[in-house]
């Protein structure tokens, strides 16, 4: 008698809630999902920080000197690039949401072009650029202000040049997202608040700094964590400038001794609470609702068309910063394509160059040493064009487990009344504050013993069997937010009297989904995949640290640092790969925007 | 029918995805040996292949080789003890190859090498002792495939440009007008930048060894993560100078023309290096991995060496510039081979003693990072100071926090994990102290005009 009982109470609560076995199914395997692939590893982290070698041991979490200074730097390094973003952004947005010309729509997609690679390509082209011997002394050389006994090594040597050598190219890279945050949150201002302090007697920077500033420092802020927490774990940059004394870098080396070395693990906590703290102090600072209640005017109207002599100043503001942020992308393009010792910065020639501004002979060489496999038989395959297809491989896969998670979630959490609905959610966004060294550094911690051990039944998960899993997952975990926010918000656009019409007229739940959600949320989701994608063609930290257990398969970046160290023909050969990436890279994101179109900008705000 | 044909619709893309998923699974047929290494890429694809073509030609066997990339000879160190806490029988990696010897020493000690003796016909070709090291083990736990050298190389143009002296011995690198001009790598990364620290050490004993040290690293303008960046910042001019092993110098000069770049070896003390392999305990593949040691030793592997590219029997792809550990070799190869002189028969080495080096290795290397990289720029501004100073100045730049029998002491236990916290704390203290000094030898130097 109880049996029937207890079961039917089990079903009126799935009734209530509206949840059918499938759904639950779904729910389940999601939250498994989460549970291996972020909770497991975490737990694994804090475990082995607390207890690796079996007694409970807390000295490690007591930093010593050197590691102090390495979390100061890295905070500084963060603070510095978003300082520069800002100074860069804040005008930049107060120019494009007032004025209106000619040719804006071009130029709004020209901003964008930095996102396109990722920093710590540029710095190979950047460092040739600027050293002792470089085009940049070259020119002042020329030009007088500069003599042979005074040349300054910008971005290399002492660890203050490097330093700024990595906020420069982090701010070149990152100005984007700021901007399209600042812009955003500037346009939305209601412009009938700034008419009424104009009325009341307002200068114009008593304006700004009374009504538009305040208005918009939510949308500053979340703009700004994204930068912030972007820069503190950025591992790339830095190693590429040989700047070691950061947290990312020592917690890189750290990979190689985990099952040894506990500090490694405390300092990986570490540096997990300081970013959820950062991230809460964002959250406080954007989450004052008190001005969000009001009405929003028509956006639009604020802008005017600029006259005389405003258009030059505009375009050579607009056009001198695009000039500055493509500089990497220029300068990787011009070493990749350089002969060997022909251009500064190479002393294979006398020393009195005839102004070597420019490479003096251009060879396709070193395209040629990235596709071109060794001689010598079957054995060899280039190791260029082998990455390029691993790093497709892991990027597909990936985007294919962040579409279906990020749709599953989003229409759970939109859809049905499921139990923990915000647990959930807070979960799936946990990945934005979770760095990739954090993860790679778990997984290649925690994928290696237990049940994950190369022997024993899941070992072949382990990245010491093949590294492609973790890749994949990692990559599809770190992208996942911005999947399922995109999923999410086309699910909320889309009205649920359709899908509801839809049941009505017999069509199962999953139909519904298949034949009239999907449909409508596709440009959500195609714009969402394609950034998933691309995100994972360049990804750096995940791919140092997981793809190192195996050779052969190595995803772009990593042959690409691996490049840049080889001896002679290294950096030029690294270049070239950065130029075929940086490709592949703009031709998906021309897709993205195409897809999208002005909605562009939604997907890089936090 | 219609139902199916959607159920049809979905399932394809799972369809696909299951395929794909297969396809990343699928093994190779081929045997694979897998191994680690700090050796360049070309040294390696040179024996990969020459151990491929005569895998299939003798024993009709498809082999390749994966290297793991785990950075330089200190990083691959802590990596292959990491994972063998982790997994005690065996780590799923069959080799070991290249890194100086101290490091073979210290892990056959620790048991984490799978002996093998060589045949009799190819042991007795291989040179026994090379400047007073064995060149193999003699329980066939490690052999030395090369002989690495270490010695410096400058920059003849910028040098020139900028009236600057040459080198010809250690105690030249401390000249103080060469401040700035000069590049070494962290040992803490890299095996070779290790080997040329503890060859001063050795040869001009522990304290004036680091007062040499720290005269050098006072010009150094940067210190890289790798050995192999050391070269490529000389032949870029970014730097002057900078401590080599000799295959990355003659690496360089290849592609610069001997014009430009000069490699030298310190005059009577230069040290002359086997450069090993070993099997790793519990090796998926030893059988294999046994022919390819015993590949490496033979004189078909050997001849990848010392001759130069385009020689038929030499490398296909770049020439490696090495030392054979096969004496008689050199004579036979005479007039093809780009390695000239016979290191066997060279005298001015000194005497190196690699037990002493493997005991401390990683606490010269924490010494070396914490007196000298950590706290490198308080070093280089006393430097500045003091370089062109008092004699007591100097001294007290060059100031141990330990002498050598502390550091051997101490060296029994630095290892031990349950030693970390006191560990982490003693290098703590030792960067304290480097910076204490480096202020100390600046007021030193301002009282005594």
């Amino acid at each position: 008698m109880k049996k029937p009982l207890q079961r039917r109470r089990w079903e009126r609560w799935l009734r209530q809630r509206g949840l059918t076995m499938p759904t639950l199914a779904l729910l389940i395997s999601v939250v498994l999902f989460f549970l291996l692939f972020l909770v497991y590893p975490i737990g694994y982290i804090l475990r082995e920080a607390f207890f690796l070698g079996g007694s409970l041991n807390v000295g490690f979490f007591l930093l010593d000197q050197q590691e102090t200074r390495e979390i100061v730097n890295s905070v500084l390094l963060a603070l510095a690039t978003t300082a520069a973003t800002t100074l860069i952004s804040l005008p930049l947005a107060r120019l494009m949401t007032r004025w209106s010309f000619p040719g804006k729509s071009v130029i709004q997609g020209v901003l964008l072009v930095p996102l396109i690679m990722p920093p710590f390509v540029g710095a190979v082209g950047v460092q040739q650029l600027f050293s002792e011997f470089g085009s940049v002394n070259m020119i002042l050389i020329k030009m007088g202000l500069m003599d042979w006994s005074t040349t300054i090594d910008w971005f290399g040597g002492s660890d203050v040049s490097k330093f700024w050598g990595v906020v420069f190219l982090g701010t070149l890279h990152l100005y984007p997202i700021m901007y399209l945050n600042v812009a955003a949150s500037m346009s939305n201002v209601d412009p009938t608040l700034e008419d009424a302090a104009r009325n009341l007697g307002a200068d114009r920077f008593t304006l700004f700094r009374t009504v538009t500033l305040p208005l918009m420092m939510p949308g500053y802020f979340a703009g700004a964590i994204l930068v912030f927490i972007w820069s503190f774990t950025d591992l790339g940059t830095p190693l590429m400038f040989d700047y070691r004394d950061v947290v990312a870098v020592r917690i890189f080396d750290a990979s190689k001794e985990l099952a040894t070395s506990q500090s490694a693990y405390a300092l990986v906590v570490i540096v997990i609470v300081l970013t959820v703290f950062f991230f809460y102090l964002a959250k406080k600072l954007t989450g004052s609702k008190s001005r969000a209640g009001l009405p929003r005017g028509h956006t639009g109207s604020r802008e005017r068309p600029a006259r005389g002599w405003q258009l030059p100043l505009i375009y050579s503001a607009i056009l001198g910063i695009t000039f500055i942020a493509t500089l990497p992308h220029i300068s990787v393009g011009l070493t990749s394509a350089a002969e060997a010792g022909t251009w500064s910065g190479s002393l294979y020639e006398e020393i009195e160059w005839k102004g070597s501004i420019l490479p003096r002979n251009f060879t396709g060489e070193h395209y040629k040493a990235v596709f071109a496999a060794d001689e010598g038989g079957q054995a060899f395959q280039s190791e260029g064009f082998q990455s390029v297809q691993n790093s497709f491989k892991y990027s597909v896969a990936s985007t294919a487990v962040d579409l279906i998670l990020g749709v599953a979630l989003a229409w759970l959490l939109t859809r049905r009344n499921i139990p923990f609905r915000n647990l959930l959610d807070a979960t799936a966004m946990l990945p934005l504050a979770l760095p990739g060294i954090v993860i790679a550094f778990g997984y290649v911690g925690s994928f290696g013993v237990g049940p994950f051990r190369e022997d024993a039944i899941f070992g072949f998960m382990n990245p010491r069997v093949n590294p492609s899993w973790l890749l994949i997952i990692a990559y599809a975990v770190r992208r996942l937010p911005y999947m399922m926010r995109s999923a999410y918000a086309g699910f909320e656009q889309t009205s649920v009297t359709l899908e509801e019409a839809s049941q009505n007229l017999g069509a199962s739940p999953a139909r519904t989904l298949w034949k009239i959600t999907m449909p409508l949320v596709t440009a959500n989701l195609i714009a969402g995949a394609i950034l998933a994608f691309s995100f994972a063609m360049l990804e750096v930290s995940d791919s140092l640290i997981i793809a190192g257990l195996r050779s052969g398969y190595d995803p772009i970046t990593k042959v690409i640092y691996r490049l840049s160290t080889r001896l002679g023909d290294g950096p030029y050969v690294a270049s070239a790969m950065g130029v075929f990436a940086m490709g592949l890279l703009a031709v998906s994101l021309l897709v993205a925007a195409k897809v999208l179109g002005k909605r562009m900008g939604d997907l890089f705000r936090a | 029918m219609k139902k199916d044909a959607s159920m049809h619709r979905l399932f394809q893309p799972a369809v696909l995805l299951a395929l794909f998923a297969g396809a990343l699974l699928s093994a190779n047929a081929q045997e694979t040996l897998r191994g680690v290494s700090p050796h360049p890429e070309a040294m390696l694809n040179e024996f990969e292949r020459s151990f491929a073509a005569w895998m299939s030609e003798a024993h009709d066997r498809s082999v390749k080789i994966e290297w793991l990339d785990q950075g330089g000879t200190s990083n691959i160190k802590r990596f292959i003890q990491s994972e063998f806490q982790r997994s005690p029988d065996g780590i799923n990696v069959d080799l070991f190859f290249g890194g100086g010897v101290d490091s073979y020493i210290e892990f056959a000690e620790k048991e984490l090498f799978e002996p093998h003796v060589l045949p009799k016909e190819l042991l007795e070709q291989i040179g026994e002792k090379i400047a007073g090291v064995p060149v193999y083990d003699e329980k066939g736990r490690w052999y030395g495939v090369a002989l690495s050298g270490f010695g410096m190389m400058y920059n003849n143009l910028m040098v020139r440009r900028f009236k600057l002296p040459t080198v010809a011995t250690w105690e030249d690198m401390t000249d103080p007008r060469l401040v700035g001009r000069i590049a070494a790598a962290d040992p803490r990364n890299s095996g070779s930048a290790h080997m040329v620290y503890e060859i001063i050490l050795q040869a001009y004993g522990w304290k004036r060894g680091w007062q040499i040290l720290h005269e050098i690293g006072g010009n150094v303008k940067q210190f890289t993560e790798g050995a192999s960046d050391v070269p490529g910042e000389v032949a870029r001019g970014s730097v002057f100078y900078g401590p080599v092993i000799d295959f990355y110098a003659y690496a360089q000069i290849a592609k610069a023309g001997e014009d430009k770049l000069t490699y030298i070896m310190p005059e009577g003390l230069s040290v002359i290096n086997p450069d090993p392999i070993a099997i790793l305990k519990g090796a998926p593949n030893m059988e294999l991995a046994k022919l390819f040691v015993e590949h490496c030793l033979s004189p078909e592997g050997q001849k990848l060496l010392i001759l130069p590219k385009g020689d038929p029997e030499g490398p296909r792809n770049e020439t490696l510039a090495r030392l054979s550990v096969l004496p008689k070799l050199y004579a036979e190869t005479d007039g093809r081979a780009v390695v000239k002189s016979n290191p066997f028969e060279i005298q001015n080495a000194i005497e190196y003693n690699p037990d002493i080096g493997g005991a401390r290795w990683t606490l010269v290397n924490d010494l070396f990072g914490a007196l000298i990289i950590d706290a490198h720029k308080d070093l280089s501004s006393s430097w500045k100071a003091v370089g062109k100073g008092t004699q007591t100045a100097r001294l007290k730049l060059g100031e141990m926090p330990i002498n050598e029998e502390e550091a051997a002491e101490l060296a029994k236990s630095w290892n031990d994990p349950d030693y970390a916290l006191t560990r982490k704390r003693t290098v703590s203290e030792w960067r304290q102290f480097a910076r204490e000094k480096y202020n100390a030898a600046k007021r030193l130097n301002k009282r005594t005009p």
